[in-house]
């Protein structure tokens, strides 16, 4: 391909992971109604961080994963950097772990997720009670981080598609933690 | 070399991270100020977002729209029974209603009362909902351009399903009553004891602040808005008094927002106290 053909479409490319993450976001925008258990609304932003931060940490970068958040605060009127703080202090744990899931079945990086998904919600809470001045449901939030948790299988399958298409990263330090 | 460029890519790391952990935290900082300017970027977003969302929760929608659709269906025996219960109920309220009326109608003439405004309203659709754990709002596909403003209640049917926060030109956010932040001045139906529902973002609202200890408060009685503070038009069904909890009245809502489609924005303004925005924007004094 041609350089100026390929520029453009390598900058999309890098792209990626901010904009799935976005429109992960976005979709769930609309909650799963299940009978009795409620309302139901998996955090896909976490998921996507999750996934994007092991598999192409050179591009979900630190900008990216608070451009999604910040997308989530703003598409659901959550204090504003709220999630944005969030997914960056998820990003900065995974990076310096994400060695343990490459190359591992699915079902480790799964159970993997349920270890980071957990502790994001925990954290999530934590910084809404600190900003609410008040102690909110810690029983919805842990049923939130379950959802989420179910809800990864096809989220990652999903993004799992869209890393095929990216082109490999060219930088030395791809991988380091 | 590569020892060197690796750790000159861990500081740009902590850097960076340092740098957007502050930003994080420096915008949630304005937010609990309510600065003007988080304010426009949020109206702005409304706008922004909402068409993107209406695209992309398509898919959910369709799955909640099937699993809705099942559970009506094992639902349909017990729901029909219901139904009769409640045509029949009705019928004898609707017999009751009309006669009440023309009564009213009759007193009102004979003591020459001083009438209630009339509201219009714009009817709008829920495009997204976020019931989250932290915060539960509605995105509304009308805007400014329609005469939403900030403020205004949101009604369905069924009764008040919340109020206006932040208004775009062809969308805006509703403040659900269940969301943490609303409060909402009510009457007891019955004998319009004033108190006072909120939300603590859980699917009932409580009742924090009463009359008389709560004295005219009992379970099974109907709460309406009360119309003080003339930003509300009074007698919008609000919940049912369901229990008594930890020293607290706890209300279940009328209306359900997940299962709530279309919606009704009310255009209320008392006379002389708040311009209707309608009217306003029509004369160009829209504040």
């Amino acid at each position: 391909m041609d350089d100026w053909a390929r520029k453009p479409l390598q900058g999309l490319a890098s792209l990626a992971p901010s904009l799935t993450g976005a429109l992960l976001v976005l979709a769930t925008a609309t909650p799963l109604y299940m009978g009795h258990v409620g309302e139901v609304v998996p955090q896909l932003g976490v998921a996507a961080v999750f996934f994007w931060t092991v598999y192409r940490p050179d591009l979900m970068t630190f900008g990216a994963a608070f451009s999604i958040g910040l997308v989530a605060d703003l598409a659901t009127g959550a204090p504003l950097g709220m999630s944005a703080l969030v997914l960056i202090v998820l990003r900065r744990i995974v990076l310096a772990r994400r060695r343990f899931f490459v190359g591992r079945p699915f079902h480790v990086l799964w159970l993997g997720f349920a270890l980071f998904a957990f502790p994001a919600s925990l954290a999530g809470w934590l910084i809404a009670s600190v900003y609410l001045f008040e102690g909110l449901d810690i029983v919805r939030v842990a049923v939130q981080a379950a959802f989420t948790v179910v809800a990864f299988p096809p989220t990652a399958w999903l993004l799992a598609r869209c890393q095929i298409l990216l082109p490999m990263p060219r930088s030395p330090a791809f991988g380091r933690s | 070399m590569l020892k060197t460029a690796l750790s000159l890519a861990g500081a740009i790391q902590r850097l960076a991270f340092l740098l957007f952990a502050g930003t994080a935290i420096g915008l949630m900082v304005l937010s609990r100020v309510d600065h003007p300017a988080i304010s426009t970027l949020r109206s702005q977003a409304v706008d922004v977002l909402a068409p993107v969302i209406e695209i992309v929760s398509t898919p959910m929608a369709a799955v909640d729209a099937g699993i809705a659709r099942i559970d009506r269906f094992l639902d349909v025996y017990d729901e029909n029974a219901r139904l009769r219960e409640e045509n029949a109920r009705l019928l004898h309220w609707q017999a009751a209603a009309r006669r009440l009326g023309a009564e009213n109608e009759e007193f009102r003439g004979l003591l020459s009362t001083v009438g209630e405004p009339r509201d219009a309203f714009i009817t709008a659709r829920i495009i997204g909902i976020s019931s989250s754990a932290f915060v539960r709002t509605a995105l509304i596909n009308a805007g400014s351009l329609d005469g939403v403003d900030v403020g205004q209640a949101v009604v369905t049917s069924h009764g008040m399903l919340g109020r206006i926060v932040d208004v775009g030109r062809r969308s805006a956010r509703v403040l659900l009553l269940n969301d943490l932040n609303s409060r909402v001045p009510v009457a007891v139906e019955s004998n319009r004891s004033p108190a006072i529902v909120a939300g603590d973002n859980s699917d009932t609202l409580s009742l924090p602040f009463v009359a008389d200890d709560g004295a005219g408060i009992a379970i099974g009685e109907r709460l309406v808005t009360s119309g003080e503070g003339g930003m509300l038009p009074p007698g919008l069904p609000v919940g049912t008094v369901t229990h008594f909890k930890d020293g607290v009245w706890q209300v279940t809502p009328f209306v359900d927002p997940a299962r709530a489609g279309h919606v009704r924005v009310l255009d209320y303004a008392l006379p002389g106290l708040l311009p209707s925005t309608r009217a306003a924007a029509a004369t160009g004094q829209l504040w």
